[in-house]
């Protein structure tokens, strides 16, 4: 037996039980976005990273990440913060969709609070603190808007003044959508003291 | 920021975009299942590519833009290893019983399954890397920590251990199951 590289190279991959050829029946889909939502939830802390998953193909898209979202320096949400604290809303991306609302993804985030908003400007929403879940103790929140022109809208959030919510934001310390953070009706209300207990 | 990521963004060059996780996943998807399915039984191959998607979230600025797939058999392969390590063999055989029956039923060539069967693990897994997932000597270099000149090297040799098997194996010594033969396996020789 002498054959030649090619010839060889051509048998083995006669042997293939997975051929170009052949369209391998997928790894289940429900089990694979399980998969990217147990990734998602097990590497936010150690990844920076929201938590958003693409609807299409189980893909993942990463959204409000820019650097012109961070507040300029590290927030740090669990260092001891000012009497203010500033967090930033997410750039807006359409093409985005959300991971399932959790109580123990809401349990996971670093910053949690429940606020009234007491002031909205070009620049920034204003919070007044009623509650810290987890993540700090200032009095106010300041959220810096992406840009002037944007309104203070967070997914189908719009916030108001006067309006109470509940507020979750990443490490980076962007506000998180996806109904992890809104206003603060009794079911959003009830699963935020599940997450925080005590 | 975080000096590292700052670091791995300035190797990159201009040409080279940065890899996102849905760019990694778009190209490699598919091509991991592939490979997972043709060393492994269907629920193993499931539980390995969770295993395989977390670290490709985790590292996924590690990723070379320019060896993309290369790079995530690599992780794919220490995975599969891992999970095999971890589950024992028992195990597996088992729910290998219970699943799904042997894609290759009536191989094609018995004399080339039975040789591959006979080599040992690596240079196993270079054929495959070669013939299967169809790869250059350089990107076999990636998936197995490997420089590409090594590469070459064990993809000679293991052609050379291959040719000698099938010149002394006699038809009809029908090897074991090729799918049972996995990286770190040792069901091989039979």
């Amino acid at each position: 037996m002498n054959d030649s590289d090619a010839d060889l190279r051509a048998r083995l991959a006669a042997l293939d039980p997975m051929p170009p050829s052949a369209v391998p029946e997928p790894l289940a889909r429900e089990r694979a976005e399980q998969i990217l939502e147990a990734a998602m939830t097990e590497s936010r802390s150690t990844r920076r990273r929201p938590l958003l998953l693409a609807a299409a193909a189980a893909a993942v898209l990463v959204a409000g990440t820019g650097a012109a979202l961070l507040t300029g320096d590290d927030p740090a949400p669990t260092a001891d913060p000012p009497t203010a604290l500033e967090l930033a809303l997410p750039a807006p991306d359409v093409s985005a969709s959300c991971v399932e609302f959790r109580v123990e993804y809401l349990a996971d985030m670093p910053t949690a609070f429940a606020g009234t908003v007491t002031d909205i400007s070009d620049a920034a929403v204003t919070f007044d603190v009623e509650r810290w879940y987890t993540g700090g103790s200032a009095d106010v929140v300041i959220v810096a808007k992406v840009d002037s022109t944007t309104s203070a809208v967070l997914d189908a959030v719009t916030f108001a003044a006067g309006g109470e919510y509940l507020v979750t934001a990443s490490e980076e310390g962007v506000l998180n959508g996806c109904g992890f953070s809104g206003p603060a009706s009794p079911e959003l209300t009830a699963a935020f003291a599940e997450a925080f207990p005590g | 920021m975080d000096p590292a990521r700052h670091r791995s963004a300035d190797a990159r060059s201009a040409a080279e975009a940065p890899t996102s996780f849905e760019d990694v996943l778009a190209t490699a998807y598919v091509p991991l299942q592939r490979y997972l399915l043709r060393r492994t039984d269907r629920t193993t191959a499931e539980d390995v590519l969770g295993d395989v998607l977390l670290v490709l979230w985790r590292r996924v600025d590690d990723i070379p833009a320019d060896a993309v797939l290369p790079w995530c058999y690599a992780v794919a392969r220490r995975c599969l290893a891992n999970q095999i390590r971890a589950e024992g063999r028992r195990e597996r055989l088992l729910r290998r019983l219970a699943d799904e029956p042997a894609p290759v039923t009536e191989p094609a060539d018995p004399r080339l399954l039975d040789a591959l069967a006979g080599l040992g693990d690596t240079d196993r897994e270079v054929l495959r890397l070669w013939a299967w997932e169809q790869l250059a000597p350089r990107e076999i270099g990636t998936v197995l920590g490997i420089s590409a000149n090594a590469a070459s090297i064990r993809l000679h040799r293991a052609l050379g251990r291959l040719r000698a098997l099938l010149g002394t194996r006699k038809d009809g010594d029908r090897g074991g199951h090729l799918l049972g033969q996995v990286p770190g396996g040792e069901e091989a020789s039979r």
